[in-house]
């Protein structure tokens, strides 16, 4: 079959490969219709995430159909149409048990190299480092699914390929960003990073009831989609300025309170401007930090006090100058981890069924599966302004 | 192995005493050697320059710690020993514990079957029963070799623990016992597993067996998470695609 394998930094290329097989008996194969890049496909294209090998199938937005399902797969028949969570799920440990289902404690086949790193190992995932299991990922034609009874839901007739992939990671991805929040009726959202994330993130912030949403990217054509697309309030970070000029904008905005919830959709490859972010630039190049931390400073230092900072965006090691005296003296909350998709699923279709929103919207490239080298060289340089690109096998 | 046989300071004072002085003497030796070498090695400069400085860092090495050179080595290798297994000298005992969400009777029951034990242990490649109720273990290392030894059960508690040794004439001498503990607040049942292997020249004599990487604690740690994920997930996860591929692990 054909699927798109990482090489290295910079080096995305479709390569011809053995088909997979039933291995275990929950497995499921799928047969891919739809795939999409994410912002995090970014993250090893750039070669800032460890554990990876050459060779690796990666992509983790993807949804197909059923062509072959293991023995203890009796809730879904060939044929069926299904997304697929990028957080591989037991459905049957503690964590999975309480909804936390990206922390479930049996899917990662390298949990031993995990708790190295982080003391305990999360779950694993598609088309990602070998930290997290090393499993083969969706931009390809067929895909091995490992608990296929808990984690793949069918899509009904009356919703899209492109209204259901999304489903996958980012829209569950932005949601939890703010249900994790705990946020009040009225409370005042700002989200860093327009990215497909951060547009969920708008979107579910409004659809929860926030009352006001600043958006805060540097580039336009983002911050557009935020405010044409929700309504979003938009603050353009290059024109702003450093750190301290982006927290004194939101204070301004606020009227001194600070927003009451703040999203770092950004992550560990951050932009900023002046000496803090040459000081990570560099720091981050010779390997002495993992990430550039630039958005999570600012969240922190603009937050309300007793305010919530919520993580969507992926960090993987180490991170340098946290103002984590701004974090204690104002009794911050720090609400973060990967995206426990399985817990989401059903009342997000639910909302696309509805038609109280058409995931559909953040859609600026569609290609064949052929073109994804191409189609990461253009969504990293941000170019012809990529926001998010589908791709049919 | 090796074994030390430590000077007691009570009944062997004055033993004590003077070889406490004599290293002390030994360490400012040193010391003088290692100023002296540094400057004749600044002087110098250029690779021979570069030698002696490095041969002056060790003796200022050994001034510090008042270790010799075979000291070090020695040190070195019982760091590494260390990390390996986890223990310093005489039989290995390697132990590790899980959270499993499963009542301690349905762990007992899959342990004390042992024969399902090749599904979870990663080196185990079969468990047959013998007619006289022991078991017949049968171990392939990453290098080909295959070994074969019987074991037989010590202690048998259902719901509680079960322990178990190799018999006679085994290649590598063993214990095991696994043990069942409810954990707090209905969070699953604390499975502890102990390996206690007694290798009569310590970790050496299992190298040629191709065993080293066996007996570590991650080892038994991993063998442990295999029955985890079996008990409550039903199978062993992996990342491979097909069944011709293997996957690397996390180089």
């Amino acid at each position: 079959m054909k699927a798109v394998c990482w090489h290295g930094a910079q080096d995305m290329r479709v390569d011809h490969v053995a088909d997979p097989q039933i291995l275990n008996p929950r497995d499921a194969i799928i047969k891919v219709t739809s795939t999409a890049i994410c912002g995090s496909d970014l993250h090893l294209y750039g070669g800032f995430m460890p554990g990876m090998q050459a060779g690796d199938i990666v992509g983790h937005e993807f949804m197909g159909e059923v062509v072959e399902l293991g023995s203890a797969v009796t809730n879904l028949s060939i044929g069926a149409r299904v997304v697929v969570p990028f957080t591989i799920a037991c459905g049957h440990c503690f964590f999975c048990d309480s909804g936390y289902h990206s922390l479930c404690d049996n899917s990662n086949p390298n949990a031993g190299v995990a708790e190295k790193m982080w003391g305990q190992s999360p779950a694993g995932l598609f088309g990602y480092t070998h930290i997290l299991g090393g499993y083969a990922g969706g931009q390809a034609e067929y895909v091995r699914v490992p608990y296929a009874d808990v984690g793949p839901m069918v899509v009904p007739d009356s919703v899209s390929d492109e209204q259901a992939l999304f489903l996958t990671d980012i829209f569950p991805t932005g949601y939890q960003a703010i249900a994790q929040c705990d946020m009040q009726p009225g409370d005042t959202v700002a989200i860093w990073g327009c990215g497909p994330v951060g547009q969920f993130t708008i979107a579910s912030a409004k659809m929860l009831g926030a009352g006001r949403v600043i958006a805060i990217d540097t580039v336009a054509e983002r911050l557009d989609m935020a405010a044409g697309q929700h309504g979003a309030e938009t603050l353009d970070a290059r024109e702003t300025g450093n750190t301290l000029q982006i927290v004194e904008a939101l204070r301004d905005m606020t009227a001194g309170r600070g927003p009451d919830i703040c999203v770092d959709a950004v992550g560990l490859e951050a932009h900023g401007v002046g000496l803090e972010y040459w000081y990570d630039n560099v720091k981050q190049s010779l390997q002495m930090e993992t990430a550039r931390p630039i958005v999570l400073r600012q969240a922190i230092m603009a937050c309300r006090k007793a305010g919530t900072v919520s993580i969507p965006g992926v960090y993987g090691g180490i991170a340098d100058k946290i103002p984590i005296g701004a974090l204690m003296n104002k009794a911050l909350t720090i609400k973060t981890g990967q995206t426990h998709v399985q817990h989401y699923l059903k009342p997000l279709m639910e909302h696309v069924e509805r038609g109280d929103i058409d995931p559909s919207f953040v859609i600026t490239h569609r290609m064949g599966l052929d073109e994804a080298p191409e189609a990461y060289r253009m969504f990293q340089a941000r170019r012809d302004n990529c926001i998010k690109v589908v791709m049919q096998p | 192995m090796t074994s030390h046989k430590p000077i007691d300071r009570h009944n062997d004072g004055e033993a004590y005493l003077d070889s406490a002085r004599e290293r002390e003497r030994q360490r400012a030796l040193a010391l003088a050697a290692s100023v002296g070498t540094l400057m004749v090695a600044m002087r110098r400069g250029g690779l021979s320059g570069l030698a002696l400085g490095a041969f002056s860092g060790l003796l200022a090495y050994r001034a510090s710690t008042g270790r010799g050179l075979k000291g070090t080595g020695r040190a070195i290798a019982r760091g590494a020993e260390r990390t390996l297994v986890g223990h310093r000298t005489g039989p290995l005992e390697l132990s590790a514990s899980v959270t499993a969400r499963r009542s301690p009777d349905e762990l007992y029951a899959f342990w004390r079957d042992f024969t399902r034990l090749p599904e979870i242990m990663t080196l185990i490649t079969a468990v047959e029963d013998l007619p006289d109720g022991r078991t017949r273990w049968q171990a392939e290392t990453p290098m080909g070799g295959v070994y074969e030894w019987d074991a037989e059960v010590v202690e048998d508690v259902p719901g509680e623990r079960i322990s178990w040794r190799a018999v006679e004439e085994a290649d590598v001498p063993q214990t095991g016992e696994i043990r069942f503990v409810p954990g707090p607040a209905n969070r699953g049942t604390q499975v502890e597993l102990s390996m206690r292997y007694t290798l009569p020249h310590g970790l050496l004599s299992a190298a040629p067996l191709g065993f080293v990487n066996a007996l570590s604690r991650e080892a038994v740690r991993e063998d442990l998470r295999h029955f985890k994920q079996v008990m409550e997930a039903g199978e062993v996860p992996t990342g491979a695609i097909h069944a011709t591929h293997h996957d690397g692990g996390v180089r």
